[in-house]
């Protein structure tokens, strides 16, 4: 289950798919597994994407159901299941919606969807499909290409990110001087979903590491990211420098 | 309408609760005195209303996300979410700018509180003593005017504050940062002590020890010691850390003299030109926005520095047309903050079989080193100079973030704790200057009151100083062994990063002085005009030091209490 699909370990097909559904939160059906091997392609349907809908009272405030799947899909592609939960399993993919409904303004949460299509697009372009419609060693290239193009270089992002985030100004504060919370939607995509923004967006890099970042911070804070993956630093006492062992796991 | 209380239904009146507002009241009331603080805030219960103490990060909505002025949340907060430290789970104890705006005529962030404890309840809690490098500092530079005390003055108030509150730390024997009563020091980390042994092995002079802190190592005046939980600015029930609702505003209500009057907001001080008396405040009811008076023999100001600024300018007679109490015309004048965010950061190499347990809610402090007066430690382009605050950490899953990768080996590396890091970020002395200043604008809020412009930026002297603190940092990590030592300066001429307020030290515009034509406030913190008028926070100040002045706030206010409780004795106010 590792991001490089093709790595030193070889394993059957069928293992792959097994392990697949089990990074995917152990729910696809069987039919889904049988399909994807038949197709030879990772066959993650809309309606088994991510397991809350319908299962509970959580509904999508701003991502449509199309989008949730692929927000679901990506973080667990970079915080996936493993002998913990995943990010998936801690609702990561509820996070990115409260994110973009409730933290982000308008020009960044268009920015964010914006991105989000320019990986339907990436897939479009090299495989004729959606992202979700492509085999899982396809979804891995597809990000790891993002993934190098987001990280040029050691010591690179941080100055991009400044760079693209001037800090604001008020000149005078008071009633009326805060942003803008007003929903705004992305522009309408062209036939391969490339409009200018997301043409944009696919070659700034932006999307992926915002992905990324709050995929940890969404996972990591998480209760199941905080007690089960790390340890959640106890309260009543300071050691200031005490013994560490590898493998004994980081406080959250 | 007015509601008028019964005269001198108290013997003094206290505007704000804060640090220096809640010393004001255990000192008057342990002295005798039935005091009123008038607050403008909501009331704050001790315990019962740190509501967000405690809590995990998933019980957040947005899992207690920080809040920048970009971000929703922010719309009536645009000033205090500048700070990097307003989340979701320590909002409610930030004031709203829309409910206490002010004209920005350069940038100046000003961070208000709006509840009893004030600004005490979110504060740094780093305490140290002045000495008389910074009380001689104007004398000696020949800059504004001259303090009218000494070390000498204050050194017995800092002890009695010190005893009260519970400070740790650990002695030095430093002139420039004379040592207190202290609690144990808390415990360094593996990266802190290894640049602590790099930087006083190369370096003569310099020295680094752990923050000094008004945080409890073992239990104290029937206040527990810390438990290390990290978030003080939510709020301690134990009373861990100094606040007026853990310290001073129980002792104040054990005497039975103590009444306080929250959701108040004070527009102005009253002032009987006849006898030259203030009499009391005229007070805006934060709800019903409805006026009361209220009247006493003696009133101290400790609304924090610009509160305070505001409600002097505010407060207009025959007498004083230009504010109470400003014969001298400087009411307003000598803003001053503590300029910070130039520094460096490195990593620090190996220790990876050292961590930590507990999250420290302090850091490592490095005293002052430049400008002592001798020849060794002088400057050629700036007088003053700046301390350092930091600490050394290592790298937690955030990291992740800024390197490539993704899926299980990620998260498998991320397990684990990464490399070490420290960082040192100059605290400096910005220089009285008359020219950075606050004026009432003919602007008013939603209560009538009108708001305060404030004209403020870093001068010549500033601007040369941050390039030694950006210069001095790299310099001592570097000898230290740290590696890809970084400097930063985040100071942006006109624009925000490290302007004036971020320091949230403002200090000054109503400065004390030997001369009442050149200050507003004598030695005791009684304004030279009117007798039965005290101001105790942070606008006495004259100069800034390179210091957090909030421990001086409060020797300053016992010291002034002491006074003024003697005169009133004397029958002289």
């Amino acid at each position: 289950m590792d991001s490089s699909a093709n790595g030193p370990e070889q394993v059957s097909r069928r293992d792959a798919l097994q392990r697949l559904a089990i990074f995917l939160g152990g729910t696809l059906a069987a039919s889904t597994v049988a399909g994807a091997m038949a197709e030879d392609a990772f066959a993650w349907t809309l309606a088994e994407g991510p397991r809350d809908r319908g299962a509970g009272q959580w509904m999508p405030r701003t991502l449509t159901p199309e989008q949730l799947a692929l927000v679901t899909a990506l973080v667990e592609h970079v915080i996936p299941r493993t002998d913990t939960p995943g990010a998936r399993d801690a609702g990561v993919h509820r996070f990115v919606d409260a994110l973009l409904t409730d933290h982000y303004r308008a020009p960044e949460r268009t920015r964010f969807l914006a991105g989000l299509r320019g990986v339907d697009v990436r897939a479009l372009r090299k495989h004729k499909k959606n992202f979700l419609a492509t085999t899982r060693a396809q979804q891995v290239a597809i990000l790891t290409t993002m993934d190098t193009e987001a990280y040029p270089a050691q010591g690179m992002v941080a100055k991009q990110e400044k760079k693209e985030q001037p800090p604001p100004r008020d000149a005078v504060v008071g009633p009326g001087s805060g942003g803008s919370g007003s929903l705004a939607q992305p522009t309408a995509a062209d036939v391969d979903g490339a409009t200018e923004d997301v043409r944009t967006e696919i070659a700034s890099g932006w999307f992926w590491r915002r992905l990324k970042e709050i995929t940890l911070v969404g996972y990591y804070t998480s209760q199941p990211g905080a007690t089960q993956e790390l340890r959640v630093n106890p309260m009543g006492i300071w050691k200031g420098d005490m013994p560490y062992r590898p493998g004994n796991r980081a406080w959250a | 309408m007015f509601i008028h209380a019964k005269a001198d239904d108290y013997d003094a009146i206290v505007i704000g609760s804060g640090i220096s507002g809640g010393w004001a009241a255990k000192e008057l009331t342990e002295k005798g005195l039935r005091v009123l603080i008038v607050e403008r805030g909501r009331d704050v219960v001790h315990g019962k209303d740190y509501i967000t103490e405690h809590k995990s990060n998933w019980e957040f909505p947005l899992h207690n996300r920080r809040i920048n002025p970009d971000v929703q949340g922010a719309e009536e907060y645009p000033v205090q979410a500048r700070t990097g430290q307003f989340r979701e789970a320590n909002k409610h104890f930030f004031a709203k700018d829309t409910k206490y705006p002010y004209v920005e005529e350069k940038p100046f962030t000003w961070i208000q509180g709006d509840q009893v404890g004030g600004k005490s309840l979110i504060w740094g809690r780093q305490v140290y003593r002045w000495s008389d490098l910074d009380f001689e500092a104007n004398l000696r530079d020949g800059v504004a005017v001259d303090w009218p005390i000494r070390y000498a003055d204050i050194a017995p108030w800092y002890s009695y504050v010190e005893k009260h509150i519970g400070v740790s730390g650990e002695k030095l024997g430093l002139p420039q940062l004379p040592d207190g009563e202290f609690l144990p020091p808390m415990e360094m980390n593996a990266a802190e002590k290894f640049v602590k042994r790099g930087v006083e092995k190369k370096f003569t002079g310099r020295h680094m020890t752990i923050g000094r802190v008004a945080i409890l190592t073992q239990d104290h005046n029937g206040r527990a010691a810390c438990h290390y939980c990290g978030p003080c600015e939510r709020g301690c029930s134990t009373g861990s850390y100094f606040s007026s609702q853990s310290s001073t505003l129980p002792a104040a209500r054990k005497t039975g003299r103590l009444t306080i009057l929250p959701d108040s907001i004070v527009h102005s001080v009253l002032y009987d030109d006849a006898r030259n008396r203030v009499t009391g405040v005229r007070v805006i009811d934060a709800n019903t926005k409805e006026e009361r008076e209220y009247r006493a023999r003696v009133v101290f100001v400790n609304a924090s520095t610009l509160g305070t600024a505001q409600i002097l300018l505010n407060s207009k007679s025959a007498r004083f047309p230009n504010g109470l109490a400003n014969s001298s015309g400087t009411l307003g004048h000598h803003l001053m903050d503590h300029h910070f965010q130039a520094g460096a950061r490195g990593d620090v190499p190996g220790l990876k079989d050292h961590y930590y347990q507990g999250n420290r809610p302090n850091g490592i402090y490095v005293p002052r080193f430049r400008n002592l007066g001798d020849e060794k430690s002088k400057q050629s382009d700036y007088i003053r100079g700046f301390g350092y605050q930091g600490g050394g950490s290592r790298a937690g899953w955030g990291r992740g973030g800024t390197e490539p990768g993704f899926g299980v080996q990620l998260k498998r590396r991320l397990r684990e704790p990464g490399d070490w890091s420290f960082a040192i970020n100059g605290f400096a002395e910005c220089l009285p200057r008359a020219e950075n200043m606050v004026t009432v604008s003919d602007r008013t809020d939603d209560y009538g009151i009108p708001i305060l412009r404030i004209d403020c930026s870093w001068g010549p002297n500033e601007l040369a100083m941050r390039k030694d603190m950006a210069a001095s940092a790299a310099e001592m990590l570097e000898a230290a062994g740290v590696k890809n030592v970084a400097t930063f300066d985040n100071h942006k001429p006109g624009g925000l990063g490290a302007e004036p307020g971020l320091g949230i030290h403002e200090m000054g515009t109503a400065r004390m002085g030997r001369d009442p034509k050149t200050s507003v406030l004598n030695g005791y913190n009684q304004a030279h005009d009117v007798p039965n008028l005290f101001v105790t926070d942070g606008s006495a100040m004259t100069s800034s030091s390179c210091v957090n002045p909030s421990i001086t706030y409060m020797a300053l206010t016992a010291r002034a209490c002491d006074y003024a409780v003697r005169e009133m004795k004397a029958g002289t106010i």
